[in-house]
């Protein structure tokens, strides 16, 4: 047929075909520009500033928590609280060089600021505040943030992720367990009808938990009701921890907050710090100040691995001989550790692979296609009818 | 033409046999570039290291391990003098496509000699000065069957002179990270034995088949 063409054909075929390759690569040029500014879009959303929104972190959670009503007037009376804890979030990101809520998003997901419960304290003036954290698209909750505000202005922050508290059902040393299981029960039933008979093993577990010294229990006021009527949340109890307040590693309100949440952490700091006393303060320091932020970067070391590379550390520091460098080494790897890590941050993170960004990926959904452009409330709808 | 033996033969066997013993392709610079400043070396890993930051979440850095071998004979320790434009090439290289190179020590130079010899100084030094990790391995035949070689584990020979303070643990000291780095190190590779004579075979097949008869059957090639 080529041949039959003659020059005015071909030259019209010539044509045609420029046309057509220019159109596709026109095409795929387009969806590049899109794609790019969809990015950029993503970009300028800071993880923080997405992390402390309301409204951001619901449009996200809400459609996989489709079980739940969002409570408009309870919301109004926690806004105070919630900001406290959203404070203490934020110092401590900023203390941890800005990282501390992104690698929150990356290992546990987003809070649901509007399901947070309040408990007030029988001491007048005193509070917690519970608040639970997921990723989008999931059955259940992940993590759970507490936040209690003694009426003698201390401080106890926590953050827990559920493989934690798998861990704890194992090693039995948390002392907040019970009520922790209480809140993960709770939230679970709440947002997602998911009440696995688990929890209830784990609650006899946690009943046949023995804690004796330095812990206090602060109750609940009965009064006012809620899911936790006759609980209470366990602080750590003042002068127990002499070796802690005293060392010079533990000089932020972020870190004490932290410690004070998290005793069974303090027991071990204590005993750290007493059992390495002869050895170069400098070296101390360092690793004490190393063990604060593991503590409070990672969000998935168990607590039963974390007390056992602080042994193995203290070993190691009392005779460094080539078996007890080899053991050390040894323990990071066998707990999928990196000796080498460039920071706390990522000590645990041998395969970024395994922990999958959903929450961003499903909210970019959220933003682009059929709801691109779209008004707030028509997205919301949207979002809404996007579960069922 | 006995230095087209050695070259071709002799060094090829040593090359490919030790290859075998790593685990590793012949020519393996995948992902990495075919050659550095010009120079081909004879492998390049990456040993991966993650920094936390913002959306997606986790940045990865593939730090760059330059493998060398070098097999031919010289007196004393290997200083490099005879190709000091690939040693230059390769430093330049590992200093510029590496994350945080001045306080890190997870990219490097592995360096693989015969057994019992080490590296000179001045090798140490310059590598000292780019804070470049320098290791080194022997490869040792197999007492009982000299057919059989390996790859001894790899020695971190020049910590004294590297700043490793970016790693979070870089607090337990020296002894550590050198121990920690070496493991790594050896993590990579399979540290088997590998038989050099059917390497040796081979490559004296080629060099028959590629060299040696050509010449034969060459017409311009008289026995004066």
């Amino acid at each position: 047929m080529i041949k039959n063409l003659n020059f005015s054909g071909l030259l019209f075929l010539v044509v045609v075909l420029t046309i057509f390759v220019f159109s596709s690569c026109r095409k795929d040029k387009l969806g590049d520009v899109e794609k790019v500014h969809q990015e950029t879009e993503i970009q300028t959303n800071s993880d923080l500033e997405f992390f402390l929104s309301r409204e951001k972190t619901y449009d996200l959670l809400a459609p996989a928590a489709f079980n739940w009503e969002r409570p408009i007037n309870q919301v109004s009376n926690r806004n105070d609280e919630i900001l406290e804890l959203q404070t203490i979030i934020t110092d401590i990101n900023t203390q941890l060089n800005e990282r501390y809520v992104t690698k929150l998003i990356y290992e546990v997901g987003y809070p649901l600021w509007d399901a947070s419960v309040l408990q007030l304290l029988d001491d007048d003036g005193g509070y917690t505040l519970f608040t639970p954290v997921f990723k989008a698209g999931a059955d259940k909750i992940n993590a759970l943030f507490i936040y209690t505000y003694s009426p003698n202005g201390k401080v106890a922050y926590s953050l827990t992720s559920r493989e934690v508290m798998e861990s704890n059902a194992a090693y039995l040393k948390d002392p907040n367990f019970l009520i922790k299981i209480n809140l993960f029960q709770h939230f679970d039933e709440l947002l997602f009808n998911y009440g696995p008979p688990i929890y209830e093993d784990w609650k006899v577990l946690a009943g046949n938990q023995n804690f004796i010294d330095c812990y206090a229990e602060l109750i609940f006021r009965s009064e006012i009701g809620g899911p936790l009527i006759g609980d209470g949340v366990i602080s750590c109890s003042d002068g127990c921890y002499d070796d802690i307040e005293e060392s010079q590693a533990f000089d932020t309100q972020e870190e004490m907050a932290w410690i004070y949440g998290n005793c069974q952490y303090a027991g071990q700091f204590n005993k750290f710090l007493t059992d390495n006393a002869n050895i170069n303060s400098t070296q101390l320091n360092d690793a004490t100040q190393f063990f604060i932020d593991l503590g409070m970067a990672n969000n998935i070391i168990s607590f039963q691995v974390y007390k056992g590379l602080m042994n193995e550390i203290t070993t190691f520091f009392a005779d460094p001989n080539d078996e007890n460098i080899a053991d050390l080494v040894e323990y990071f790897n066998d707990n999928n550790l990196d000796p080498l890590a460039f920071s706390t941050f990522t000590l645990n993170l041998l395969d970024p692979n395994l922990s999958a960004s959903v929450p961003r990926l499903f909210w970019n959904d959220m933003n682009s296609g059929d709801y691109w452009g779209k008004s707030a409330q028509r997205r919301s709808d949207m979002i809404h009818d996007y579960e069922s | 033409m006995e230095g087209n033996w050695a070259c071709r033969v002799l060094g090829k066997a040593h090359e490919d046999a030790t290859l075998n013993s790593l685990g590793e392709p012949l020519n393996n610079m995948l992902p990495g570039p075919a050659h550095i400043g010009g120079k081909q070396p004879d492998g390049i890993r990456y040993s991966e290291a993650y920094e936390i930051s913002s959306f997606p979440f986790v940045t990865t850095y593939n730090q760059p391990m330059i493998i060398e071998m070098k097999f031919k004979g010289t007196v004393g320790d290997f200083d490099y003098s005879n190709q000091l434009s690939q040693f230059s090439a390769y430093r330049t290289y590992l200093a510029t496509n590496t994350f945080k190179p001045n306080t890190s020590v997870l990219h490097g130079l592995y360096m693989i000699l015969p057994a019992n010899k080490n590296l000179s100084t001045s090798v140490k030094n310059a590598c000292n000065l780019q804070n470049i990790p320098l290791f080194l391995s022997g490869v040792e035949y197999d007492p009982f069957d000299t057919n059989m070689i390996a790859v001894k584990p790899p020695e971190l020979v020049n910590i004294d002179g590297l700043n490793y303070s970016y790693h979070t643990a870089s607090f337990l000291g020296k002894a550590f990270v050198k121990y920690a780095a070496e493991q790594r190190v050896n993590d990579m590779f399979d540290y088997d034995e590998a038989n050099i004579k059917d390497s040796f075979d081979d490559w004296a097949d080629s060099f028959e088949a590629l060299t040696l008869l050509p010449m034969l059957f060459d017409p311009c090639i008289t026995d004066d």
